[in-house]
């Protein structure tokens, strides 16, 4: 479904990404792992179309999404939660998910937002509140809200568990299987990896640019490299 | 009290056309972070934009409005995708310096164009005073309609902000345009609808000054293109209500100032406000200190 072949991302003279392969079918989660600095949020900011790669191709079901703009690739259904949740703080949450669901011009937008109130009914209790307010681990129930809003066929999500009190980040990584059980296939960016390797289909660990392992996810969790160096030993 | 009441009617028109101008500078701050210096001009060409239209081709007032009014749009929305977006990424400063240089150019190309020569504005309202409660209160039709059409102008412009699509759009660029962009904004044209705004409301304020002055002039953009800089400022740049009740109060403050002290101290005054702002509340009136949470 979405295929990345050779990328290439450099910020000036640093090269964020040295020409990596990766892949994502339809109707999987695929997780990157990795540390801070290897590149990960790169990948998903490029996949998006915010970041331009210097060499290399992303396709998504065969069309080649490497030069189109940011508005063209959501538009084609992959749309990205940010790292840092970057919700709308002085917009309401309402707002939030409306902003979500700005290309679309189909009458089903109201329904999917109940959709979105029954996966987060604390969005429901606070839609009128000013998004800023909300707590962090609201404030990252929001983003992927906004996000779902767009009706992805992928969803990128870059480290949904940031900053987040443990029992909120297993709320929300149920969610995220939820999400995809429901038939929208994942990306999932995370420093967390035991997390996300237990949820995932498959995993790539990358490092400083470079993937260095891949595989089942159920593999990977029992890999010595990867205890020892993301699963604390 | 009654030259409290006038220099309060007077202070509150001129405040008015303030507030315009001042809508500009701040939304485009608000999306883009940049002091657009040749918003005055702006404003500038609108004025005269509408003394053609009224004078040489005869239209009434709605008809001049409305053309000054697309006229200094087209012009805006030019200036940005000629001279600003190339710059968009570059450092903050080349992209000001650039603004300046715009700004000098339309003040000289007037000059060149349309000659320094001061012009007299048609009387497209004939003066005329109303008096309430005995003559404590006298308001001039003009004042009337500056009142009547700003009010129309701010509601319009809260509506677009709050109500439409677009507007929703502008307000989540100035909160994170990157962000924004991952939602499937087009940022470009978004930066384009908010200097069209923006130049449209100078422009209204450039016809109704030439109504309520009846005076215009290539560099009549400078100093009211400062004044209304620094009423964005006071009321904290970035924030449209904040731009309006700066505009107005700006307006009331140097009418008074006329009205009790001297009319030579007026524009002193203004930018001791500004001095006084930056020193004591950098954000302005409505300003926040805004924290993100991790």
């Amino acid at each position: 479904m979405l295929e990345v072949k050779d990328l290439n991302v450099s910020y000036g003279m640093v090269n964020a990404l040295k020409g990596i392969d990766l892949k994502v079918n339809d109707g999987e989660i695929v997780t990157i792992i990795g540390a801070n600095g290897a590149g990960k949020s790169t990948t998903l900011m490029t996949i998006s179309g915010i970041l331009k790669p210097k060499k290399g191709y992303i396709k998504f079901n065969d069309v080649d999404i490497t030069k189109k703009p940011a508005q063209n690739i959501v538009d084609m259904g992959i749309c990205q939660v940010p790292e840092g949740r970057r919700i709308f703080a002085n917009m309401t949450v309402m707002e939030n998910l409306e902003m979500g669901a700005y290309l679309r011009k189909d009458n089903m937008v109201k329904s999917d937002m109940e959709k979105v109130f029954h996966l987060f009914p604390r969005l429901k209790e606070r839609y009128k509140q000013i998004a800023g307010t909300l707590s962090g681990g609201e404030q990252q129930m929001l983003a992927i809200g906004r996000a779902l809003m767009s009706k992805p066929k992928v969803l990128l999500l870059d480290e949904p568990s940031m900053g987040l009190a443990p029992i909120v980040v297993q709320d929300i990584f149920k969610t995220i299987k939820s999400i995809n059980e429901d038939g929208t296939t994942i990306l999932l960016v995370e420093q967390n990896a035991k997390m996300a390797l237990s949820i995932a289909d498959r995993a790539y660990v990358l490092e400083t640019g470079n993937i260095s392992l891949e595989g089942a996810a159920s593999v990977l969790k029992n890999d010595e490299r990867v205890k020892k160096s993301y699963l604390g030993g | 009290m009654k030259t409290f009441i006038e220099q309060l009617i007077n202070g509150l028109s001129l405040g008015s056309i303030y507030a315009l101008i001042a809508l500009g500078y701040t939304m485009v701050y608000g999306i883009m972070k940049l002091i657009n210096f040749a918003h005055g001009d702006i404003y500038m060409v609108g004025a005269f934009t509408g003394f053609f239209a009224s004078t040489y081709l005869h239209l009434g007032f709605v008809p001049s409005l409305l053309l000054a009014m697309l006229v200094s749009l087209i012009l805006g929305v030019t200036i940005e995708r000629v001279a600003y977006r190339p710059l968009r990424d570059k450092s903050k400063i080349s992209i000001l310096i650039t603004a300046i240089g715009v700004s000098l150019l339309l003040e000289n190309g007037g000059i060149i164009l349309l000659s320094p020569q001061v012009r007299t504005y048609p009387q497209i309202f004939k003066q005329h005073m109303y008096s309430f409660f005995n003559g404590i209160i006298t308001i001039s039709n003009q004042q009337i309609v500056i009142f009547v059409v700003s009010i129309i102008m701010m509601v319009g412009l809260q509506l677009i902000i709050y109500k439409t699509k677009i507007g929703k759009a502008m307000r989540a660029v100035s909160t994170d345009p990157d962000a924004a962009k991952l939602m499937g904004v087009n940022v470009d044209r978004t930066v384009s609808f908010t200097f069209a705004i923006g130049s449209a409301l100078a422009a209204v304020a450039g016809v109704l000054v030439g109504i309520y002055y009846n005076s215009i002039d290539p560099l009549m953009g400078i100093m009211p293109g400062l004044k209304a800089f620094i009423a964005a400022v006071l009321g904290g740049i970035g924030i449209i209500p904040g731009a309006m009740v700066g505009g107005l109060l700006m307006g009331v403050i140097e009418a008074l100032v006329s009205g009790y002290g001297s009319s030579l101290y007026r524009d002193g005054v203004s930018f001791a406000i500004l001095i006084i702002i930056l020193l004591i509340k950098p954000t302005g009136l409505f300003g926040k200190n805004v924290r993100e949470k991790v």
